[in-house]
């Protein structure tokens, strides 16, 4: 139950005779976040940019507009050779499977005939994809009873994950650019 | 049976496998295409992934 304008202006005439300081009234009329942005705190449109609810400052950005940095499968498919294997990784990367898929991250995994797995990254444009793709890459292809290097690089690749984004693209692009051709 | 196992149970020696971190809604057209070229294709979801490591 909003101000009514009689109650409003009792309010004021009362606040004037008994010394109360003045306050301004909002006219019942208009919408008080007229002229306010409407923040978000996720993907929820909640109250005014600015406010706060709880612990959470409301923010005018919205998650669904941003790019996506990784995808939502992993997907594995096991070929008969690596010729077999890079034919198959050169058809998700053509123009064409774009518009079925977007490809954040790939790698190439064989296991030799002693079970030793050997794997190749394929370049990303994030560090943070290109880890994930290489976590299941060691895993799978190393969970078998042959031993391969797959631990030692998972763990490496969890202790990369432990830096701040920031910092870890700044070290993928140095280490790029640094890389002999 | 776990995703890891099941990708382990079919790359026995000598075979290789693609492994990529996609974002994918129709599975028909990459299945087809990979089917062609020989390949089995195995999906997780992502958090599914997580969850069982």
């Amino acid at each position: 139950m909003g101000i009514t304008p009689s109650r409003a202006s009792r309010l004021a005439r009362a606040w004037r005779a008994h010394g109360v300081p003045r306050r301004r009234v909002p006219d019942p009329g208009v919408r008080v976040r007229r002229n306010l942005e409407i923040g978000r705190i996720g993907r929820r449109t909640l109250i005014p940019a600015g406010r706060r609810l709880h612990s959470i400052v409301a923010n005018r950005r919205d998650s669904r507009k941003e790019p996506r940095e990784v995808g939502n499968k992993i997907l594995v498919s096991v070929f008969d050779s690596e010729q077999a294997a890079f034919e198959g990784l050169t058809a998700l990367k053509e123009p064409a499977s774009g518009r079925d898929i977007t490809l954040y991250a790939s790698s190439v995994i064989a296991k030799d005939p002693r079970a030793l797995c050997l794997s190749s990254r394929g370049r990303t444009r994030d560090p943070s994809a290109r880890s994930w793709a290489w976590s299941p890459a060691a895993s799978s292809g190393c969970s078998g009873p042959g031993r391969c290097r797959g631990g030692r690089v998972r763990r490496r690749v969890q202790r990369a994950d432990v830096r701040p984004l920031q910092r870890r693209r700044e070290a993928w692009t140095s280490s790029t650019r640094s890389r002999p051709r | 049976m776990d995703f890891v196992d099941e990708v382990s149970a079919s790359l026995t020696p000598g075979k290789a496998a693609v492994v990529a971190d996609v974002d994918e809604v129709w599975v028909t057209p990459i299945d087809t295409r990979l089917g062609a070229l020989g390949g089995t294709t195995f999906r997780r979801f992502r958090g599914e992934a997580i969850d069982a490591e």
